[in-house]
């Protein structure tokens, strides 16, 4: 199974100008095939840098990243494959739109992939589907459509890739909550029908307490917490500390246990502390 | 590779050479590009060097900055190099080949004008290193400002040159990002020949345009909301000033260009 895996990472912005400054250090992480993993760290605590060397757009200044056993540095095409294998949709990707139509723009990846017209073909029109995107659209200009439609047709032009690894740096920022839950309803969607790993770079601990199966916490450059959500999150006082909180149902849930209720751990989402509290008042006989 | 650019950047300070008033550096600046050009012995060029030498060290930059700075023009100053070593036809013949012949005029020549040309940039780096965009523009405006009597639009001039100073290092950003996306869907801007490499550049020159063009209709409006319009009885909140250390430094400058006029006329 191919997986992904980084050692002892290391990137230096502006080395030697006054400007310098460490972005990541040192890390090593794994991560199997068909995981979805929440990337979370305050704005400079080195994610953006960190997703950036997995598909070989930069080159770490020291380590290693392995896609399925092979580092992806040591040959330049072995790098431009990993552009394909790693699917990365940047900040604000309707920037990136510039086709006539937003069919050819979906065509861009594919067509770069020198795969031919019919596969092309069969993969636009799947990652469309896959974003929610109808085929209606596709003679439109991307500029012509509106914001929500632009950030899923720049998702899609990624999806179109069939990367084996999708990963995302916050997809939902700018967008109305209505937006928002769709957008990561089809991440959600993609990742179980795909099998792919899905990487999801964010700074709302309750988006991903909601989707993601493995936290990973950074902060200054280096991983400080990894594990699943209901782990992580019982270090609340230290997530305020590097200045992220914890989802507001976790919260809740730790208050209520300071008041000596018998809340079980690890309910971090809406839903699961709702049937928490529901069992606790039948149990009392208030319903 | 955009990152490279360092025109219009400016290295925070606190060195003498930061704290002058942005008028006495724009006239020494210019001063020196003139003084640049009476230059033609090994006297007056030793000086300038030196002058700019002095003044780099005051400033506290780091000499990488130049080089960096001067690296996108590399390919001129051989150009201009070359052109000089075999175009001049006067002095001793050193060698010689396909009836072209390098004299010894023409090395000396060809020296002195890529001295001239790297001189003439890393002054002006120096200048925008040392000086923020806005006080450099604000200079700008109060020494043109007699030109408001002959209906120019000095203020429309020096506002269009700080807007667009100041979009440089925001427009290379967003082209860095834009290419990195595109590089993530597979494009490739580095090989190919130079009409796939022509071609290859429309994934960024179409997202790039249409950014710029949204970023100006919103600065427009944010400068609209803030009651913006125009030079017309637009007071200034820090007015500049001259201070003893600005009149020092031109006098030095005005000296500077006088020994380099009379070495000239010495023939020295």
């Amino acid at each position: 199974m191919p997986t992904i895996k980084t050692e002892a990472l290391s990137h230096i912005y502006g080395q030697g100008t006054p400007f310098e400054s460490h972005a990541i250090n040192n890390i090593s992480l794994e991560i199997p095939q068909g995981q979805f993993v929440g990337l979370i760290g305050h704005t400079g605590s080195g994610k953006s840098t960190f997703i950036q060397h997995l598909n070989g757009l930069l080159q770490p200044e020291s380590g290693h990243v392995y896609f399925d056993g092979v580092d992806i540095n040591s040959s330049k095409q072995l790098r431009r494959n990993a552009r394909f294998q790693v699917g990365l949709v940047f900040q604000y990707p309707e920037h990136q739109l510039f086709e006539e139509t937003l069919y050819k723009d979906l065509a861009f990846g594919p067509r770069n992939m020198k795969l031919s017209k019919d596969e092309i073909d069969e993969r636009v029109r799947e990652a469309a589907r896959f974003a929610g995107l109808s085929e209606e659209l596709f003679s439109k200009s991307p500029l012509e459509l509106s914001g929500g439609q632009k950030r899923r047709a720049a998702i899609a032009g990624v999806i179109a890739m069939r990367p084996q690894v999708l990963v995302l740096d916050e997809p939902t920022a700018g967008l109305d909550p209505a937006g928002r839950n769709d957008i990561l309803e089809n991440i959600r969607a993609y990742h179980k029908a795909s099998g792919a790993t899905v990487i999801l770079v964010s700074h709302s601990m309750d988006e991903l307490a909601q989707i993601a199966q493995r936290l990973i916490v950074f902060d200054e450059g280096s991983i400080v917490m990894d594990g699943p959500p209901e782990k992580v999150f019982l270090h609340s006082e230290k997530l305020c500390e590097i200045g992220l909180g914890v989802p507001l149902a976790s919260e809740i849930a730790l208050e209520l246990q300071k008041l000596g209720l018998n809340i079980p751990e690890g309910c971090y989402t809406v839903s699961s502390l709702r049937d928490a509290i529901l069992s606790l008042r039948r149990e009392a006989g208030v319903c | 590779m955009l990152k490279d650019i360092t025109l219009g950047q400016y290295f925070p300070g606190e060195s003498l050479l930061h704290r002058l008033d942005p008028r006495t550096k724009l006239i020494c600046t210019f001063i020196y590009i003139i003084a640049l050009f009476f230059a033609g012995s090994y006297i007056s060029y030793g000086t300038l060097i030196l002058v700019l030498f002095l003044c780099a060290a005051i400033s506290k930059i780091h000499p990488s900055a130049f080089f960096r700075g001067l690296k996108p023009v590399v390919f001129i100053i051989v150009f201009t190099a070359i052109l000089n070593l075999f175009y001049t036809k006067t002095g001793r013949e050193l060698f010689g080949f396909w009836g072209l012949s390098v004299t010894t005029d023409g090395v000396k020549i060809a020296v002195f004008m890529v001295i001239r040309i790297m001189l003439l940039i890393s002054s002006t780096f120096l200048l925008t290193y040392t000086t923020t965009p806005m006080s450099l523009t604000d200079g700008v405006e109060q020494l043109l400002s007699p030109l408001k009597k002959l209906h120019v639009p000095v203020h429309e001039f020096a506002m269009m040159m700080s807007i667009a100073l100041r979009f440089i290092p925001t427009l290379i950003e967003e082209a860095d990002k834009i290419i990195n996306a595109q590089k993530a869907r597979g494009a490739d801007f580095e090989t190919g020949k130079l009409l796939d490499r022509a071609k290859a550049l429309l994934p960024l020159l179409v997202p790039l345009f249409v950014s710029a063009f949204r970023r100006a209709d919103e600065l427009a409006i944010a400068m609209e909301s803030r009651c913006y319009r125009g030079g017309v009885g637009r007071t200034r909140m820090n007015n500049l000033v001259f201070a003893a250390r600005d009149f020092i430094t031109m006098g030095f400058f005005i000296l500077l260009f006088t020994f380099i006029v009379v070495i000239l006329r010495l023939g020295l």
